[in-house]
């Protein structure tokens, strides 16, 4: 249950192409996540910098939940030298 | 036909040292049989000589080379593995001429070969089988079929009879004696069984953790074994062992106190013994008898009938087990309480160390 | 334990919920490929209407669908073919040979899985664009291999491992040379499992959205792209676009139906490890 939740929400995080062709994050910015705000920041925008930063949160953020679930599959693993 | 030698082998794995200097000689067309319990290293060692493992410290030398920068392939052996590995995806006849192919054996010679071995083993109509469709005990011919297409130098067997039930390993035990003579090669067979050790073996070598406690022909090892584990180990029903302690030390006998203060006099000189010095007596079951005049007593608490034979386990007043042999017909019962008489000039002797006092 | 048809209605019944409720939408879809783009949107929503072409006419009159199309094609099947060419010899080593440090490295190969691809938009667009590489099949290529490679090793590092280690000694024995061994008995036995990691490479790759339409516009765009292309600042058209997405997905439902069994079979050998 847990390892599903961890990776759903590692999946859901990154959401991207949904946004994309259904709403473009309109209106405004109503149905923008991060994924499709660094999106648009980096190629219509052209702020570069915006974009990585965005880009390192959106990393920092998928860590936290990865450093549980790497935790959790390194169990399966325990044979190895 | 080869010769194998093994001089001050060691292997470790990591910091931990398994096999401790050993040191074998194992002429051509011999068949020695490593035999020890689980965890002896008997395995490792017989990798080591096929390559599969790498010598730590030592040397191994196959006609006098050494081997060990040569691949498990150039070495000239050919081994049965315990699970038959065979190869699953392919038929009999391609798992018996795979190493043929490898070394581009033109396809006429293969299929020669493999049906002359096929005609040996009598597996002809196994050929055109793939393993899983064959039963244990065939699956074992493959196996073996497999080596014997080599030609090799040298068989090396891990203890290929161990997933067969009794009665076929009964059978291949003979069969395997009969090949051994009819094809004239050495062979190096690791068991954990020593009844297959003692019928197969032109000689044994006895290991426990890492090292060999004894090596020599069967009865030697029967008759003399040089430590208390080698003792213990061949023979079944295990040799009685009795704790003991020395009374007097002549060129003609050694005395002893055993159990309750009985004395058993041995005759022979001993080497190195003093008088208090405590050692062990030990004494197979055929060589203790169920008399009246005997020095020990005891009761009666198991028995095993096996038809000709019927062991005596038996429980010495001071709580000491004995196993006794007694006819097949004996009228002894549970709960008797014989007196129990030892062939003094039938016993071994072990020093503290378990080293055998000549 | 004896199962009656009572104890086993609820999870029936659950199971086909679910499947249902999942299957809908593409379902809905299908269907709307053929409505007019008016009763597509109308409210409430029409299960019953009248048939047509049209959509799927403008779709395909498109140039660049076939175009699109050879494009997922091409790069489903080159992403996977690159991928297991760097995966075997990565998988052989850290199943046969694996050291204090294989277990490390195999839980960051899986770490590097659950990045969002977001993160690295800027950099990786700014190294295709320095390369050269921006709308080139190769450069598409080049991104899904390495986004595919984390799983691609681990299912074959898992199929590799349960390949016996005796009969891989058996043919050192016999004498074959670690190449003669790959080819004659490891790849051999294992093949079931690298047909399966190899076909939900292809499905991963296929689908794959996120760097076709940041990487690519015109020449080297896949048929997720294609589909993305369908919406528009006016809206979307709704009809058109359940054309364009069927056309898009049919042929991997077809290559997944027919796939599915060794599908389950290496899902499932990949998950219990």
């Amino acid at each position: 249950m847990a390892v599903v939740a961890m990776i759903e929400t590692i999946f859901f995080l990154s959401l991207f192409a949904e946004i994309y062709v259904t709403t473009g994050g309109g209106p405004g910015l109503a149905s923008t996540n991060l994924a499709y705000l660094i999106f648009r920041d980096a190629l219509f925008d052209w702020d570069v910098g915006r974009a990585s930063a965005g880009g390192m949160l959106a990393i920092v953020l998928a860590n936290i939940v990865a450093f549980f679930l790497v935790r959790v599959v390194g169990r399966s693993l325990e044979d190895l030298p | 036909m080869a010769t194998v030698e093994l001089k001050n082998v060691r292997k470790r794995f990591g910091p931990q040292e398994v096999i401790h200097g050993v040191d074998l000689a194992i002429a051509d067309r011999e068949f020695v049989a490593i035999v020890g319990p689980s965890g002896c290293g008997k395995s490792t060692l017989l990798r080591m000589i096929a390559g599969l493992e790498e010598i730590t410290e030592g040397e191994v030398l196959i006609d006098g080379l050494p081997v060990r920068d040569v691949p498990p392939a150039r070495r000239g052996l050919a081994m049965v593995f315990q699970s038959y590995a065979l190869y699953p995806h392919m038929t009999v006849a391609e798992n018996m001429s795979f190493s043929l192919r490898l070394a581009g054996v033109p396809k006429q010679e293969r299929d020669q070969k493999v049906r002359a071995v096929a005609a040996i083993l009598e597996m002809e109509p196994l050929l055109d089988r793939r393993p899983r469709a064959l039963s244990g005990g065939q699956l074992q011919r493959v196996a073996i079929g497999r080596a014997m297409v080599r030609q090799p130098k040298a068989f090396l067997l891990d203890e290929p009879l161990s997933n067969l039930d009794a009665a076929l390993q009964a059978q291949m035990r003979l069969e395997l004696v009969r090949l051994h003579r009819d094809l004239e090669t050495t062979m190096i067979y690791v068991t954990h069984d020593q009844v297959e050790a003692m019928t197969m073996a032109d000689r044994i070598v006895v290991m426990n953790e890492g090292k060999v406690e004894q090596a020599g022909s069967p009865m030697e090892l029967y008759q003399k074994p040089a430590t208390l584990f080698a003792a213990g180990f061949i023979g079944a029903p295990k040799m009685n062992f009795l704790d003991a302690r020395v009374l007097d030390a002549s060129d003609a006998q050694l005395a002893l106190t055993v159990v309750n203060g009985v004395t058993v006099e041995i005759p022979g000189r001993r080497e190195a013994i003093a008088p208090g010095d405590r050692v062990k007596l030990g004494v197979r079951p055929e060589h203790v008898s169920i008399e009246e005049s005997g020095e020990l007593h005891g009761e009666i608490k198991v028995l095993e009938h096996l038809g000709p034979r019927t062991y005596l386990h038996a429980q010495l007043d001071d709580g000491t087990r004995l196993v006794v042999q007694a006819a097949g017909d004996t009228g002894i019962r549970e709960g008797d309480r014989p007196a129990f008489r030892i062939r003094a000039d039938a016993c071994h002797v072990f020093d503290a160390f378990g080293r055998r006092l000549t | 334990m004896k199962t009656t048809w009572r104890s086993r209605l609820m999870p029936t019944l659950a199971g086909w919920t679910v499947a249902l409720a999942m299957f809908f939408p593409i379902f809905w879809m299908f269907l709307t490929g053929f409505k007019t783009e008016i009763t597509a949107v109308a409210t409430p929503p029409a299960a019953i209407f009248r048939p047509t072409l049209e959509n799927y006419s403008a779709v395909l009159q498109r140039a660049d669908y076939v175009q699109f199309a050879i494009n997922s094609v091409v790069v489903a099947l080159g992403s996977t073919l690159v991928a297991l060419m760097l995966a075997v010899p990565a998988a052989y080593s850290m199943a046969f040979f694996p050291t204090r440090r294989t277990r490390d490295i195999l839980l960051w190969m899986l770490s590097t899985k659950m990045l969002p691809a977001v993160g690295v938009l800027v950099p990786i667009y700014l190294l295709w664009r320095n390369f050269g590489l921006l709308d080139t099949r190769v450069g598409l290529v080049l991104i899904d291999s390495i986004s595919v490679l984390p799983i691609v090793v681990w299912m074959l590092f898992s199929f590799f491992r349960e390949v016996p280690s005796q009969i891989l000694e058996a043919s050192r024995m016999d004498g074959a040379t670690q190449g003669q061994e790959l080819m004659h008995v490891l790849l051999p036995l294992s093949m079931p499992g690298i047909a399966a990691t190899a076909l939900l490479s292809i499905i991963l790759c296929w689908n794959e959205a996120f760097w076709s339409l940041n990487l690519t516009t015109v020449k080297a765009a896949t048929l997720t792209a294609f589909t993305a292309s369908f919406s528009n600042p006016e809206g979307l058209f709704w009809a058109k676009l359940s054309a364009a997405s069927t056309l898009a997905i049919a042929p991997i439902l077809v290559f997944g139906w027919i796939s599915q069994r060794q599908l389950v079979r290496g899902l499932s050998f990949g998950a219990v490890k």
